[in-house]
């Protein structure tokens, strides 16, 4: 398995360029299910989550073009199949995003049950009690959700926990449903209005993405787009804390602002100074070290749980104690042992991690357990005195796109060890 | 610009043009017969203007075709935008490179 290798000790410097949102392209791409004709979507990232989600649709029989800058055609007149293998889908659990799509407009699909996931509990039954309650007929055997629907039915669906994917794969099975579909409690995230937005392009009649009401009026049809996803929030958030916990100073480019505003408020709060525009944000430590912050993890508008890993690896090194308590996920603090392994003083209690700034990290092996922690390690080698090698980086493939290449662009001493 | 494949003096094969969806099943047929004359089996893409996915899976095509033809393929000049393609379906390591 490939390795990254960093010396720590360099405060970045330069500019980067985001890539378009992983968590908005998947579900973009099972949305192109939904239409008729040929969709077109940019600003695509280069991940391996994405090739999954693209060999998926192909081996369904859905035709795929991928051009040389990364814009994806899909048209799926030629569609044979209407099922997810366990092979792909125990590889990716977004890959469950296709069953709202399949059913609605083929009234059928056979997708595998994604199984259990390292960061905790995230089960699937909300998907399928949510199509239910929508006229599908949904059976759960050999690891496999069976699913059959004449046209589906509009249903007001009141979800009991606030699910991304749910609300995703809910809001699309409902754009060709019969009737006006409402989903209370929905997801907030801007992902989740991303999805709406190509939606809608596509002829959909969705109101209210962004809020914890969603309205979708049912269509009879959905027509091939062009859209562009968004820029990638938890990468711009990456690369600011990157420059934040080493001193330094960054502009990120092609972003939103506004997509970050809780995380910009904390690194504020941790002693950065920044300034934003309509599609970049500055930061600056002015070679300070950040002070510690305070993190509580929530569903959007809240500090996102995604970048919690990121805030522990600037806390380990920052002036002062900070806390950090994670309330979506109860097992996402993997990386505390690794960061141990490098000298970082962190006590568990429960769902809280404190964290005691130190000086400086020792450089050591570690090992990546999840995508945002093995982030996380990279982060934290930067800070540390001679070599960190991270172990497993295909988890850091499957949510940043060339990450060694854009931190060495910012000074980085970074480099990736083939296996 | 009309896509093509021509034979060099140099024995080695020049595609020019665009290698798109629109493009490749002509360029494939072509391809293959000029394949068939022998020679060093190198194709050069480096006229390439614009490529997609259907592209690489051309250049796929004709390392099979080589294959069951015991010949080897291999390429020259690869556009960046082909090797970034490559890249995202994990396919760079199938293509074999001679240097310029």
């Amino acid at each position: 398995m490939d390795k990254l290798i960093i010396s720590g000790g360099v405060p970045l410097s330069g500019e980067v360029r985001i890539a378009g949102a992983k968590n908005a392209a998947l579900p973009i791409l099972a949305a192109t299910l939904l239409a008729d004709g040929t969709t077109t979507i940019s600003n695509v990232p280069h991940l391996h989550d994405i090739t999954t989600t693209m060999g998926l649709l192909g081996r369904m029989g859905v035709h795929l073009t991928v051009d040389e800058k990364m814009r994806v055609e899909v048209n799926t007149e030629t569609i044979q199949d209407f099922y997810a293998p366990y092979e792909l889908v125990k590889t990716m659990r977004a890959s469950i995003l296709v069953l709202g799509p399949l059913l609605a407009r083929f009234g059928r699909a056979e997708v595998s049950l994604p199984g259990g996931c390292a960061i905790g509990s995230r089960p699937v039954n909300l998907h399928i009690d949510g199509l239910r309650a929508m006229g599908a007929e949904v059976e759960v055997r050999g690891g496999y959700i069976y699913a059959r629907s004449k046209r589906l039915k509009a249903a007001r669906l009141v979800l009991d926990v606030v699910t991304v994917t749910g609300t995703e794969n809910l809001m699309m099975a409902a754009t060709l449903a019969d009737g006006e579909t409402l989903i209370e409690n929905a997801a907030r995230e801007p992902e989740v209005v991303d999805l709406a937005g190509c939606l809608n392009s596509m002829g959909a009649r969705i109101r209210g993405a962004g809020t914890d009401l969603i309205r979708i009026e049912g269509v009879e049809r959905l027509s091939g787009t062009s859209y562009e996803v968004l820029p990638d929030r938890i990468e711009t958030g990456t690369y600011l804390v990157a420059a934040a916990l080493t001193g330094g100073k960054i502009l990120i480019r092609d972003t939103r602002p506004h997509l970050v505003d809780a995380v910009l408020q904390k690194l504020r709060e941790s002693g950065a100074e920044i300034e934003v525009g309509e599609d970049w944000i500055s930061l600056d430590m002015n070679g300070r070290r950040p002070k510690s912050v305070d993190i509580h993890t929530a569903p959007y508008p809240a500090f996102p749980t995604d970048m919690q890993a990121q805030f522990m690896a600037l806390n380990i090194v920052a002036e002062g104690v900070g806390t950090i308590t994670e309330t979506v996920f109860e097992n996402r603090f993997m990386h505390v042992q690794e960061m141990q392994r490098m000298g970082a003083d962190i006590r568990l209690e429960g769902n809280t991690a404190i964290c005691r700034g130190v000086p400086r990290l020792t450089g050591a092996p570690v090992m990546a357990t999840d995508l945002r922690a093995s982030a996380s390690l990279v982060l934290a080698g930067l800070v540390a005195d001679g070599d960190t090698v991270v172990d497993r980086i295909y988890h850091i493939d499957r949510g940043y796109e060339n990450i060694e290449e854009k931190l060495a662009s910012l000074g980085a001493r970074i480099q990736r060890v083939p296996s | 610009m009309v896509s093509d494949i021509s034979l060099q003096p140099d024995g080695s094969l020049r595609v020019s043009g665009d290698l798109v969806f629109g493009t490749v099943a002509v360029l494939l047929n072509r391809g293959i017969g000029l394949l068939d004359r022998g020679g060093p089996h190198v194709i050069d893409l480096s006229d390439v203007e614009h490529c997609d996915s259907a592209g690489l899976a051309l250049l796929l095509e004709w390392l099979d075709y080589g294959r069951s033809k015991a010949f080897k393929v291999s390429f020259r000049g690869l556009p960046k935008g082909l090797l970034r393609i490559a890249g995202l379906s994990n396919a760079t390591s199938l293509l074999p490179v001679v240097s310029d």
